[in-house]
């Protein structure tokens, strides 16, 4: 398993994929850096639209579709797949293996800008006391980690899923993301308890506590931390189950 | 092993794609030694090679390697090498990481040697430890080769293995299939060249349109080719003299006419007929200016064994 992990890793970091994704990563950290200087009330608009709309509705699910279609998508698509699979080589830890390095890669650069977009509007003095305090700097930029980290998680398998069952992997999981997280999730309320954005956006305000009120208001009851964790283990669990039925049951070009 | 010391059944396999049959129906036994599997682009070789090594499934019918049914069987892949039709490798990597991460994928104790070995085994040595991308098609060819070598199976399997290899490249391929054979192993190697297959494999499939048209060894198969008529066109400066004089021969079974200006033949015996054209024309007084085999393409002569 571990040289299938690497083989990912090289696969997927070897080209300008990975340095456009960070500077990608990097965009709402820079939005936050400027708007601190640029408006009085950076706090509300930061935590607000940069983290609802660009971080977790944009930049989150595209960092984890570019990595996680191309991990098993570009092998199908240029035929290397059945060099892999040619080998004794357990198929559960083909797709482990996989899934594992989209996760991380994908971890890296999100969770370091998001938790740096987090400390620009939650910081006052980066090198004072108030850097550490837990309830108004620490647990929120936790919480940050953590829904980014949820939301990571379970777009990585349903992604992957994706990658190996469609040679236009990438416009499906945009279209997902625009239809169904944005438009359909914003029109029924009851699709935040389907939603892995509604996963990620309770997790961040669950574990970030009262700072973290203004991410991704929306109207009515939110589903619990325990629902949304459940929800995200269950959405990684039942796409990596269906990926390894596909790789399975699938004729390797 | 089947009772028969087969090492590859192939069992009434059949493949189709929607409405698109691509294998129909084959039935059929590998031994030990080199079996040439041959036929024009487009008979199903690569369709039935990957059901042969588990890539995919079959439509109807059962494949087994050394006993044992092959699709989903992932550790029946520690005994079967194969080789894919597709040139794709993983260009980041030089020659040796290459062949080094099929080593790791079987696990093998030593990796570096293991890997060492199967380069030398492909004289690829000198170039190893340079990038695959910086490769010429036949030297990745034959990195794939050794990636494919590195644990040493019992049997293996060639899709095209020498696709965009030169002719020195070529004899090397030949003589290592030879020493790998007479070490017991089962070698598959497709290929739709005729020459190439009849001078390497001992053993010929040969399919034609998804369909078994033949199997068994080259000289059989050869003598089938060899009997079948012979379509030649013919230009000279004395078209209607040529024809004339071409009608008399034994050699020839109908002669016609085409656009005023070129005979076409059809002949049962190539050899007298290689013979006897000159002193034909030599008597009509024709200058020979071309002369053609009108259906030499290996599509035509595999068609004319299937419909025999």
């Amino acid at each position: 398993m571990y040289t299938v992990f690497t083989l990912t890793l090289r696969q997927l970091t070897g080209s300008r994929r990975q340095a456009i994704l960070w500077l990608f990563a990097a965009l709402p950290a820079a939005f936050a850096l400027l708007l601190r200087y640029l408006t009085d009330n950076y706090v509300d608009v930061i935590l607000g639209p940069v983290f609802s709309l660009l971080l977790i509705a944009i930049v989150l699910p595209l960092v984890v579709a570019i990595l996680a279609t191309t991990a098993l998508g570009e092998e199908v698509e240029d035929r290397t797949l059945a060099f892999i699979v040619l080998r004794p080589v357990p198929k559960w830890q083909i797709i482990l293996a996989k899934y594992g390095a989209v996760v991380i890669l994908a971890a890296l650069p999100l969770l370091i800008f998001g938790a740096v977009t987090a400390g620009i509007a939650l910081i006052d003095d980066p090198f004072g006391e108030s850097a550490f305090d837990y309830e108004t700097a620490i647990k929120p930029i936790l919480g940050v980690v953590a829904g980014l980290a949820v939301g990571i998680v379970a777009y990585a398998a349903a992604f992957l899923w994706l990658g190996l069952i469609s040679g236009q992997a990438l416009g499906f999981a945009i279209v997902y993301v625009l239809v169904w997280e944005g438009i359909a999730a914003g029109i029924f309320a009851g699709i935040r308890y389907l939603s892995i954005r509604s996963y990620s956006i309770t997790t961040l305000k669950e574990i970030g506590g009262e700072p973290l009120d203004f991410v991704g208001v929306i109207a009515g009851p939110e589903p619990s931390l325990y629902f949304v964790l459940g929800g995200a283990a269950a959405v990684a669990i039942v796409f990596l189950a269906l990926t390894l039925t596909q790789l399975r049951n699938m004729d390797v070009p | 092993m089947s009772t028969n010391g087969a090492t590859i059944v192939v069992d009434n396999v059949s493949k189709w794609f929607g409405n698109v049959v691509a294998v129909n129906e084959i039935s059929l036994e590998i031994s030990p030694g080199i079996t040439g599997l041959l036929g024009p682009n487009g008979a199903g070789k690569t369709t039935l090679l990957h059901m042969m090594t588990g890539l995919s499934a079959t439509s109807r019918g059962n494949v087994t390697v050394l006993g044992r049914p092959v699709r989903g069987d992932t550790n029946l892949y520690r005994q079967i090498g194969v080789m894919t039709e597709h040139q794709a490798v993983y260009d980041f990597y030089t020659g040796r990481e290459f062949v080094e991460l099929s080593a790791r994928m079987h696990s093998l104790d030593d990796v570096s040697n293991a890997a060492e070995k199967a380069i030398e085994s492909v004289r690829m040595t000198d170039a190893m430890d340079r990038r695959l991308s910086t490769y010429s098609r036949g030297m990745r060819q034959r990195m794939r080769l050794a990636a494919t070598l590195v644990h040493d199976p019992p049997v293996l399997v060639l899709d095209e293995p020498l696709n965009g290899t030169d002719p020195r490249q070529r004899l090397e391929f030949h003589d290592l299939a030879r020493r790998l054979a007479a070490e017991g192993r089962t070698i598959i190697v497709s290929s739709h060249i005729l020459e190439e297959v009849e001078t390497l494999a001992d053993n010929i499939v040969l399919m034609v349109s998804g369909k078994l048209a033949a199997s068994g060894d080259f000289r059989s198969i050869r003598a089938l080719l060899d009997d079948r008529p012979y379509r030649i066109r013919v230009t000279s400066t004395s078209p209607r003299a040529l024809a004339g004089g071409l009608m008399n021969s034994e050699a020839v079974s109908s002669v016609a006419m085409e656009d005023n200006d070129s005979v076409l033949l059809l002949t049962d015996d190539l050899p007298t007929l290689q013979t006897q054209l000159p002193l034909i024309a030599r008597d009509a007084g024709a200058v020979l200016q071309t002369v053609e085999p009108e259906d030499e393409s290996l599509e035509s002569v595999f068609t004319y064994i299937v419909e025999r």
